[in-house]
C-alpha cells in the first residue's frame, strides 16, 4: 500500500514527467552522435513507451484514487487525469499499430476496395505568387465513395468509417494529361502534381529528350518592386518546355487541348484530370484520444465549477 | 576550458540552491549538500568515463540530471497545492539539459582531458560552498522564505544567472521559448495526423487556423510566460490569503494590534522576495522578447535636391528596399534639417513619410519587426499603414517613381512639415 501511494504521489508526477521530458529534449536535440528523432525513438526503443505506459498508468489510478479519497467532490482534477492517462496510452497505441494507406485517386478510379464515385474540387479562380511566397487559397474538396455497396461522402474532415478503416481526404489537386510523340510514338506522361505554383516537374524521355512541365501565370506585374504572378487553376496553361541533350527546342504555353512540335516531336495536352488523396487509417485509437480532450476541456470546466458553485453553496448552509 | 566553465557554474548554482536550502532547513543541510555534489560529481564522472550513444545515452543523462534536481526536491516537504512547483520544475529544466548536453558534447570531444577540467571546475565550486555556507548558514533566511517560495526564488535566482560563461550563453527564458517552440511544432502535427486533419497540403482544412497558432511563436511565447508567471503568482496569492493570527481571546488591545503587526511585518517580508521573483520574470521575458526583436534605427543618409527634386535610389549600397527595411534620410532646409523616411510595404507598396507624427514632439521612429515605434510616445505603428495620415502615424509624403528612384519634391517635405507638424521649420529635427 505505501509503494501504491508512492507510485500515485505527486511526487512520482513530477519524476516521470522529469524523466519523459528529459527523455525527449535529449532525444530531440541530441547529444554527439546520438541525435535521433524523438517520433522514432518511441517506435524503436522501449525506454520512452515502457516510461509513458507507466506514467499513463500512475495518471489512471491517481484519478481513480482521487475519486475514492475525496469522497465524491472535487471531480475537475480526476477528470483531467484520467484523461491525460487515457489520451497518452491511446497516443503510444496509435504510435505503434496504427496502419495508413494513401491512396491517390481520380473520378471513378477504384482504390482498393473503396470506389470513387464522384469528386468535387472547387478550385480557386486564380492564386498569386510574390517571389518565393504563395498567397493561395485552398481546395475544398468532397467525394462520393461506395464501400461494400454503402455510399457516403468524404471530405477532409470529418473522417468516415469505412470497412477499410477511417477515410478522409488528406490532399487534392490537379493533373494534366499530356502525351507526347515522338517519330510517331505516342506516350502518356506520368501523372504530375502541378500545384502550386513556382514548383516544375521533370522527366526524362529516353533519346537524350528531357520534359519540364509547370503551371504557367496568366499575367505578371509589379507590386512597388516585387513581382507578383497570377495563377488561374480553373482553366490552367501549361509551361512546358523540351530539351535534347541539355538543348531546349520546345518551349511553349499551352493551354487544354493545345498541342506544339517542333521536327518529329510533338507534345499535346489532352485535358486536367482532378485527383484526391484519400488517407485510410486503421486506429482505433482514434475514438479514445478524442474522448480523452473532451475529458480535457471538460476537467477545468468541472474544477471550476466545483469551486465557485457546489463548494460555495455548501458553505452557505454551514452553521456559523 | 568551456567544460570548466559549465562545471563551475552548474557546480557555484548547486552550491547557491544548498546554501538557500540548508538555511530554510537547517537539519538537512548535510543531506543536500552531500545528495546534490555526490550528484553533479556522479553526472559528470559518469558521462565522461562511461560515453554511450543512442537512447541509452539519453536515458542516462536524464536520470543524472534529473536525481540531482529530484534529490534536491524531494528532500523538502512538498506543499499543498504542487501545480506550481511542476512549473517551476520545466522552467529549470532546459537550462539544465542545455548544460548537460553540452558538457556530454565537450566529453565526447575532449576525451581525457575532460576529466581535469570537470575535477577543476568541481573543485572551485565545492570550495565556493564550503566558504560560503559558513557566514550564510548562520542568517535566518526562513524569515523571508517558506517551503511554498523556496523554488519560486531558486527559478528567479536562475533566471539571472543563466548565460553566466562558456559556452552556454544563451538566456534562459529564450531557451524555454525555444524548447517550448521546438516542442509545439513537432507535437501540434503530430497531433494533427492522429486526429486524421489533413496535413495542410493544398487542401482546405478545418481547424487550421487554431494548429497553426497552437504551434506559433506566439503560443510558445504565451506558455512561457505562464510558466514563469504562475509560480511566484500563485505562492504570492497564497500568501495573501493566509489568515490573520486570531486575536480574539486577547485581552490588551494593544497586545492584539501587535500581534497583527507581526503578521502583516511577515507577510511583507515573504511577499517581498515573490516580488523581485515576479519583476524578474517579466524583466527576463521582455529582454529575451526584445532581443529576438531588435530595434533597429538608421543613421540618417544626408540628400540634397537638384532643383526642387530629391531623388531617392531603391537600390543601394545598404540594399534593395524591397527587404523591408527602414531607410531614413535627412535634407537641409536653411540651418535646419528634416529627416524623412522611406519603407516598402508588406503588400509591395513604397510609403515615404516624414520621420515625425502630427501628435508627439519629432523625436522619430524605429523599426522593430513589422512596425515602427513612436521614440516619444512608444506607440506601435504598423508598417502596412505608413502612407496613411493621423494620430501618432508618420506624416505621409507624395512621391513618384522612376526607374529606380523615388523623387520628392523638396518643397513638398517643407510643406508637409509645415502644415501637417504645425510646426515652424526653426525647430530642429535632426
Amino acid at each position: 500500500m505505501k509503494l501504491f501511494r508512492h507510485y500515485i504521489s505527486g511526487e512520482a508526477t513530477l519524476c516521470f514527467l522529469a524523466i519523459l521530458s528529459g527523455m525527449g529534449i535529449i532525444s530531440s536535440y541530441g547529444t554527439g552522435e546520438g541525435r535521433h528523432d524523438i517520433t522514432a525513438a518511441f517506435q524503436k526503443g522501449l525506454w520512452l513507451s515502457g516510461t509513458t505506459i507507466l506514467f499513463s498508468l500512475h495518471l489512471l489510478l491517481k484519478g481513480v484514487y482521487s475519486i475514492i479519497r475525496r469522497d465524491g467532490r472535487r471531480y475537475g482534477a480526476a477528470v483531467v487525469y484520467i484523461s491525460l492517462g487515457i489520451m497518452l496510452s491511446g497516443l503510444l497505441f496509435s504510435i505503434h499499430f496504427r496502419q495508413t494507406q494513401v491512396l491517390r485517386a481520380e473520378e471513378s478510379d477504384m482504390p482498393a476496395r473503396l470506389l470513387i464515385r464522384s469528386l468535387r474540387l472547387d478550385m480557386p479562380s486564380s492564386v498569386l505568387a510574390v517571389g518565393e511566397t504563395v498567397d493561395m487559397e485552398r481546395v475544398s474538396a468532397s467525394a462520393i465513395i461506395e464501400d461494400e455497396g454503402r455510399r457516403m461522402e468524404v471530405s477532409a474532415w470529418p473522417f468516415v468509417n469505412t470497412s477499410g478503416g477511417l477515410a478522409h481526404i488528406n490532399d487534392a489537386g490537379m493533373t494534366p494529361i499530356l502525351y507526347i510523340s515522338i517519330a510517331g510514338k505516342r506516350t502518356l506522361l506520368p501523372k504530375i502534381q502541378v500545384l502550386p505554383p513556382n514548383r516544375k516537374e521533370s522527366f526524362g524521355l529516353g533519346n537524350g529528350y528531357h520534359v519540364d512541365v509547370s503551371l504557367a501565370h496568366e499575367r505578371a506585374f509589379r507590386k512597388g518592386r516585387l513581382l507578383a504572378r497570377s495563377y488561374n487553376l480553373r482553366d490552367p496553361s501549361y509551361h512546358i518546355v523540351l530539351k535534347k541533350g541539355g538543348r531546349v527546342i520546345l518551349d511553349r504555353v499551352l493551354k487544354e487541348k493545345e498541342q506544339a512540335g517542333i521536327g518529329d516531336v510533338s507534345i499535346s495536352v489532352a485535358g486536367t484530370k482532378k485527383w484526391v488523396e484519400l488517407a485510410v487509417v486503421k486506429d482505433r485509437a482514434v475514438f479514445i484520444i478524442y474522448a480523452a480532450l473532451i475529458g480535457l476541456a471538460l476537467g477545468p470546466v468541472l474544477h471550476i465549477a466545483d469551486i465557485f458553485i457546489f463548494q460555495s453553496g455548501q458553505s452557505r448552509n454551514k452553521p456559523i | 576550458m568551456a567544460l570548466f566553465f559549465i562545471i563551475l557554474r552548474l557546480g557555484v548554482f548547486s552550491a547557491l540552491l544548498l546554501l538557500i536550502l540548508s538555511s530554510v532547513q537547517k537539519d538537512r543541510r548535510h543531506i543536500f549538500i552531500a545528495g546534490a555534489f555526490a550528484a553533479v560529481l556522479g553526472a559528470v564522472l559518469a558521462v565522461v568515463a562511461f560515453p554511450v550513444s543512442g537512447p541509452k545515452q539519453g536515458l542516462l543523462a536524464a536520470f543524472l540530471v534529473w536525481s540531482h534536481l529530484l534529490l534536491l526536491y524531494l528532500s523538502m516537504p512538498v506543499p499543498k497545492g504542487y501545480f506550481p512547483y511542476i512549473a517551476v520544475f520545466f522552467m529549470l529544466s532546459p537550462a539544465w539539459f542545455h548544460a548537460c548536453l553540452t558538457v556530454l558534447d565537450s566529453a565526447a570531444l575532449t576525451g581525457a582531458s575532460a576529466y581535469g577540467a570537470a575535477a577543476a571546475g568541481l573543485l572551485l565550486s565545492l570550495g565556493t560552498a564550503a566558504y560560503g555556507s559558513r557566514p550564510v548558514s548562520k542568517m535566518d533566511l526562513s524569515r523571508f522564505i517558506d517551503n511554498r517560495s523556496v523554488y519560486v526564488i531558486l527559478a528567479a535566482i536562475w533566471l539571472v544567472w543563466s548565460g553566466a560563461g562558456g559556452q552556454d550563453s544563451g538566456r534562459l527564458v529564450a531557451l524555454i521559448q525555444q524548447t517550448i517552440a521546438s516542442f509545439l511544432s513537432s507535437f501540434i502535427p503530430f497531433m494533427r495526423e492522429t486526429l486524421l486533419f489533413p496535413e495542410a497540403g493544398s487542401i482546405l482544412s478545418p481547424a487550421e487556423g487554431p494548429f497553426e497558432f497552437l504551434s506559433s511563436e506566439r503560443m510558445a511565447m504565451a506558455v512561457t510566460a505562464v510558466l514563469i508567471f504562475l509560480p511566484p503568482v500563485s505562492a504570492f496569492v497564497r500568501l495573501l490569503l493566509s489568515r490573520e493570527p486570531d486575536v480574539g481571546n486577547v485581552d490588551k488591545k494593544a497586545v492584539r494590534r501587535k500581534l497583527i503587526s507581526i503578521h502583516r511585518d511577515e507577510l511583507l517580508r515573504r511577499g517581498t522576495p515573490l516580488l523581485v521573483s515576479f519583476l524578474v520574470g517579466v524583466i527576463s521575458l521582455h529582454a529575451v522578447n526584445l532581443e529576438a526583436r531588435p530595434s533597429y534605427d538608421p543613421e540618417p543618409v544626408p540628400v540634397i535636391a537638384v532643383g526642387d527634386i530629391v531623388t531617392i535610389p531603391l537600390k543601394d549600397v545598404t540594399g534593395d528596399i524591397s527587404d523591408g527595411k527602414l531607410r531614413k534620410y535627412s535634407i537641409s532646409y536653411g540651418k535646419d534639417t528634416l529627416r524623412f523616411m522611406v519603407i516598402m510595404r508588406p503588400d509591395g507598396e513604397i510609403a515615404a513619410a516624414l520621420d515625425a507624427c502630427e501628435v508627439c514632439p519629432p523625436r522619430g521612429y524605429i523599426q522593430r519587426g513589422g512596425h515602427v515605434i513612436c521614440t516619444y510616445c512608444n506607440t506601435p505603428i504598423a508598417v502596412s499603414s505608413i502612407g496613411s495620415p493621423g494620430g501618432c502615424n508618420p506624416i505621409p509624403l507624395v512621391y513618384e517613381t522612376r526607374g529606380d528612384a523615388l523623387l520628392i519634391k523638396k518643397s513638398e517635405i517643407i510643406t508637409a512639415y509645415r502644415r501637417e507638424a504645425g510646426k515652424e521649420t526653426g525647430s530642429v529635427l535632426r
